[in-house]
């Protein structure tokens, strides 16, 4: 009897099954749970090829690229920032520049990805901490400029190249899972302690639920914020990087659309658009989601077009369900 | 049999409240049967939601009169004033408009003859004054607009009001002043009998005051029937012939102010109740205590024009004053949370002085802040009571980043103890406790951070008698210890009990300091309402 709950004088807390409590914390996650399992099920009846080890092991690899994206993402929601439109060209840089420094050894390259994507969160930062302005603007103006900027430099050619080190994270496997799969594992479990457990993620939590009474409680809020659009870039990092490993070759407009797809991933995870709530475990089923969503689309063999539209009509459906579910559990 | 009229017969409650009141028999005088009533109210009730606004108010307000209506924040001088002019539907009692019942809803009062002049003003900014002016009731011709007569419409309401605007100016453009008058221009369009302004000059002047007040006694002097509400006694006394006195919702009594004096109303306005208590709180309390710890030398910031202050370790300063005196906008500037344009505020201690140049470095050097609006400022209403707890104290909690749990909840439950937090479920969602607790939880906070100087906005707004009082507690508690306290509070009551020395404040300065041996509440009221000495002359001469 030692987990008995004393309540208060009088009242009994009524028992609650624990998939109901969970339910009631993240209705979202639990329903994108089942819609997964169906999908997975219709997969392994409907469509040949689908459990092949070429696939899976494709699939595993692309969410890991994604999924660096989407965790860094969740403290951009969660801090009430709504999105970081910035990471496309942060990505497609850090590719760019890891490949084009590796002949000088991943010693020298990959920190010059890192430092390259940070001088965006300083940028963003500047604008959306220190000058309070709307997160979705600032970074769709860095986005612009630095994809400008990028294009310029470049010219829109391929750049060619690799290391040992990013070649065999890219493509090697380890008991027949990808490595770079395994490195999204663990950056997933370091993501999870640094927004549950850390002091940066009390103070993120506290600025994305109400930035005005944080700033009353004495946090530094623009702090948090622009270390939040720091945590963006380096997700946006270790994407570009290994991606570039993966293919021995970067070009700028190599991660159009990572945008979108990280936010749909941690929207179906159940991290709230308004700040303040999210789970790290919610956007890892969210990404694992979107992606076997566009695995069964193109074996399905539905047209480009129409895995774009599908992408769309999931986000907007998962934003209603969320709302009302948890109106409904008198959450909101 | 109920009094519709006067307090001819009070109820036996206020004969204990006002023994003055059958000393001078002359203030209850009756007005002449035959006189015609433009606007009466019978035992008129209003209440939102629990909140009772107005509770059995009864007022006659007599044709071609300017009437006041007067009473401290919150007394229900605005909900009457809605009710009259038909705005809220009362749950009680009824409104009589020249005899006929007034229905609700503006339609009903703008053709009962009823203009209503807020508080707010209510004009478009990027529309001109003609065009303000004439909203809802544009003249048209062939069905456009017909800008030709609302040029003309607009022009003769100026001219009405003896100011000289140009029908074409932006509104936007205009000073406060003017913008008030196209105000009062827009309300005198449909040619109303009864005009009711809530603190019209609370943006003027004094000469633009005087402006003001002498058009309404032209309008008065047209048959116009005004009924006034303002802070400041000086305009009530120079403009209106009776007032009538609210307090806490109710009516206390109805005055004529030719046989009022200025100390007779504030008197009225206050109440007399709890002062023995009062007083012996005030014996209680001694005046030796520490070194100055915060000192401010002629701040500057919006709405506060150049204030000086100090505070001693262990010492409670109270800071009254009207809403809208500059009280909230004086703390958040010493605190750092407006800009400032001049001045200093230096925080010394231990033998250190520092300068609190930003509300980041307030906190940093001991300073700690409940603000007065505590469900979007003072907690964070969707999180644990554990997480608000922790906010203020993050770094201590954490070891090399890492909030260390034991401590917390250790930290969390021990402060849930000391400010008696019920439920002491450090858990639970802040949203779901009781204001009283909210606040408890907004205060208990910055216990840990051990704070030198505690500045508190309204601790107890909203708060519940018993949670006030133990809110109360925690603050004499933390002056026991060496904090310095600045108190800011619309409730006189607390601001005597809980100050060793008042501020009171008005128009962004302080107008007076009292000692907790001289304050009550008379005195508070009398700083920190307008009445100069041009009206203690003419009371002197109606004496």
């Amino acid at each position: 009897m030692s987990d008995t709950q004393i309540a208060p004088a009088g009242k009994v807390a009524p028992y609650v099954p624990p998939l109901r409590r969970k339910f009631d914390e993240n209705p979202t996650a639990i329903v994108v749970t089942g819609a997964l399992i169906a999908l997975l099920l219709f997969a392994a009846v409907g469509l040949d090829g689908f459990w092949s080890a070429q696939n899976l092991g494709t699939l595993l690899r692309n969410s890991a690229f994604l999924g660096f994206v989407a965790l860094a993402m969740t403290f951009v929601v969660v801090s009430g920032l709504i999105i970081d439109l910035s990471v496309v060209p942060q990505i497609a840089l850090a590719a760019i520049v890891v490949i084009a420094l590796s002949p000088h050894g991943i010693a020298v390259a990959a920190p010059a990805a890192i430092l390259a994507c940070l001088g965006f969160a300083i940028v963003n930062g500047i604008g959306a901490g220190l000058m309070r302005g709307n997160g979705v603007i600032v970074t769709l103006a860095t986005a612009t400029a630095g994809m400008g900027v990028l294009n310029y430099i470049t010219g829109g050619a391929q750049y060619s190249g690799n290391t040992t080190l990013l070649s065999w994270i890219g493509n090697a496997s380890v008991a027949g899972i990808p490595v770079v799969f395994l490195i999204f594992a663990v950056v997933a479990v370091l993501a999870h302690n640094l927004l549950s457990a850390t002091s940066f993620g009390y103070s993120l939590r506290a600025t994305g639920t109400n930035r005005g009474a944080a700033r009353i409680a004495g946090l530094n809020t623009t702090r948090t914020l622009t270390l939040t659009f720091a945590v963006s870039s380096l997700g946006a990092a270790a994407a570009g990087m290994a991606l570039a490993g993966y293919s021995s070759s970067a070009v700028s407009t190599m991660s159009a659309g990572y945008d979108f797809n990280a936010l749909a991933a941690v929207v179906i995870g159940g991290t709230s658009l308004f700040g303040g709530r999210g789970s790290i475990l919610g956007t890892v089923l969210g990404v694992a989601f979107v992606q076997v969503l566009l695995s069964v689309l193109s074996l399905a063999g539905l047209p480009f077009q129409w895995q774009q539209f599908v992408q769309g009509f999931i986000i907007v459906a998962t934003l209603a369900a969320d709302a009302i579910l948890r109106r409904r559990g008198g959450l909101k | 049999m109920k009094a519709v009229w006067g307090v001819s017969t009070p109820e036996p409650r206020s004969t204990t409240l006002f023994p003055s009141l059958y000393q001078e028999p002359s203030v209850t005088s009756q007005i002449p049967a035959s006189s015609p009533a433009a606007i009466e109210a019978t035992g008129v009730s209003k209440h939102f939601g629990g909140v009772h606004a107005l509770k059995d108010v009864s007022i006659r307000i007599d044709s071609g009169t300017c009437h006041a209506i007067v009473g401290a924040n919150g007394a229900g001088k605005s909900t009457l004033m809605k009710v009259l002019a038909g705005l809220y539907s009362p749950n009680e009692g009824q409104v009589l408009v020249s005899g006929q019942p007034l229905s609700g809803g503006t339609v009903a009062s703008k053709a009962a003859g009823i203009a209503l002049v807020h508080q707010e003003l209510s004009l478009c900014p990027d529309l001109t004054v003609a065009e303000n002016i004439c909203v809802g009731t544009t003249p048209t011709k062939h069905g456009l607009v017909d800008r030709k007569a609302m040029r003309s419409i607009a022009a003769a309401l100026c001219a009405r009001l003896g100011v000289n605007i140009d029908p074409d100016t932006l509104v936007g453009q205009l000073p406060a002043t003017l913008q008030q008058f196209v105000e009062i221009a827009k309300a005198l369009r449909l040619d109303p009998q009864i005009l009711i302004l809530d603190e019209p000059t609370a943006s003027l002047t004094p000469q633009e005051t005087d402006q003001l007040l002498e058009l309404l006694e032209s309008l008065r002097d047209q048959g116009v029937t005004i009924v006034y509400i303002s802070h400041r006694l000086r305009e009530i006394f120079e403009l209106c012939s009776r007032a009538t006195v609210l307090r806490d919702g109710r009516l206390v009594e109805h005055l004529d102010l030719a046989e009022t004096t200025t100390d007779r109303l504030v008197e009225s306005m206050v109440g007399q109740k709890l002062l023995d208590q009062e007083q012996h709180e005030r014996e209680e309390k001694t005046d030796s205590f520490g070194e100055v710890v915060l000192s401010v030398d002629n701040l500057w910031a919006p709405g506060v024009f150049g204030t000086s202050l100090e505070v001693r370790a262990g010492e409670v300063l109270g800071l009254g004053g009207l809403m809208g005196s500059g009280r909230s906008e004086l703390v958040r500037a010493i605190l750092g949370l407006e800009p400032r344009s001049r001045g200093s505020v230096t925080l010394s201690y231990d033998g250190h002085r520092r300068t609190i140049s930003s509300y980041r470095s307030a906190v940093r050097s001991g300073v700690a802040f409940v603000p007065e609006d505590r469900r979007t400022e003072g907690v964070l209403l969707a999180r644990s009571v554990r997480e608000n707890l922790a906010l203020p104290s993050l770094t201590a909690l954490s070891r090399f980043g890492q909030i260390r749990t034991k401590a917390l909840k250790k930290m969390a439950t021990g402060l849930a103890g000391e400010v008696n937090l019920r439920p002491a479920n450090t858990s639970a969602t802040v949203k779901l406790l009781s204001g009283g607790n909210q606040q408890k939880v907004a205060f208990g906070r910055w216990l840990p951070t051990n704070p030198r100087l505690f500045v508190l906005d309204e601790p107890t707004a909203g708060v519940d008698v018993g949670a006030k009082a133990e809110i109360h507690e925690l603050v004499r508690n933390l002056t026991a210890k060496g904090t310095a306290v600045i108190v800011v509070s619309s409730d006189l009551e607390e601001l005597l009990s809980l100050s060793d020395r008042i501020a009171v404040l008005r128009d962004g300065t302080i107008t007076g300091e009292l000692s907790a041996a001289e304050a009550d509440q008379q005195a508070i009221v009398r700083l920190g309402t307008h009445h100069d000495t041009t009206h203690q002359r003419k009371e002197a001469a109606h004496v």
